[in-house]
């Protein structure tokens, strides 16, 4: 029980991450900081670095 | 319109990021070259998480103590600076997951953040997740902040001259009446 809590809890963190993600990203470019293109890239890559982590995490933790 | 007391809040705020910088970069230059000379070790402390595949362990306990010291002299110099706090961020990340992974699993392992690592009898879960929590605040604060002071950043790529946005009323009519 302990284990499905923390799965939960980190699902939802990382999800909030993800959407100030999105967040911050959508400010840069307002803010003409970087190209936008290189931004969303790099909100990709660690959008998936995030995902990759809560499925392996996930995973390894229920199992 | 910037006044004066908004450029003054910048400047502090610049310091500020100054302090976190540099206190992030020797706390992770510091991990890095605590683990790089025992590789043996770090590599047990990784496998005690039992979070990665075993085969990955000992790249990883290579790999990491190197991107710590990279990171670490990246921020203490003010060298892409946004980007390795961002690096440094996805790592803390990576860290308390791993931390609190253990702690919900119920395993009893040290940190193994500055060296050693492995079985410990008395785990110390919850003051280590606070202390990357900690970390992590600064890490998104340079993240955020977008430029700190005494950064190698200004000096590399520094942006073309302030607008007129930067200076504040008082300082207009100062400059317009020297050039008079």
């Amino acid at each position: 029980m302990n284990e499905v809590w923390y799965v939960v809890g980190l699902v939802a963190v990382s999800a909030a991450v993800l959407v100030l993600g999105v967040w911050f990203v959508r400010r840069e470019i307002r803010d003409e900081i970087s190209p936008a293109p290189l931004l969303w890239t790099g909100y990709a890559v660690v959008a998936a670095f995030v995902v990759f982590g809560v499925l392996r995490t996930s995973w390894v933790v229920l199992s | 319109m910037r006044t004066r007391a908004a450029i003054l809040n910048e400047s502090s705020l610049g310091w500020i990021g100054l302090a976190g910088r540099l206190y992030l970069g020797f706390i992770f230059l510091s991990a890095g070259l605590a683990k790089l000379p025992e590789p043996a070790i770090t590599e047990q402390a990784v496998r005690g998480y039992q979070l990665l595949p075993w085969q990955l362990a000992p790249a990883y306990a290579i790999a990491m103590p190197i991107a710590e010291i990279v990171l670490g002299v990246l921020l203490i110099l003010g060298l892409f600076t946004r980007t390795a706090a961002l690096a440094t961020a996805l790592g803390l990340c990576s860290f308390i997951v791993g931390i609190t992974a253990a702690w919900a699993r119920g395993l009893n392992i040290d940190c193994g953040c500055f060296g050693g690592g492995g079985a410990s009898a008395d785990p110390t879960y919850l003051a280590d997740t606070l202390r990357d929590l900690g970390w992590l605040a600064i890490a998104v604060y340079l993240i955020v902040l977008r430029r700190t002071k005494l950064a190698l950043d200004d000096l590399l790529f520094r942006r073309g001259a302030p607008s007129a946005d930067y200076y504040s009323e008082s300082s207009k009519k100062t400059e317009l009446g020297s050039s008079t």
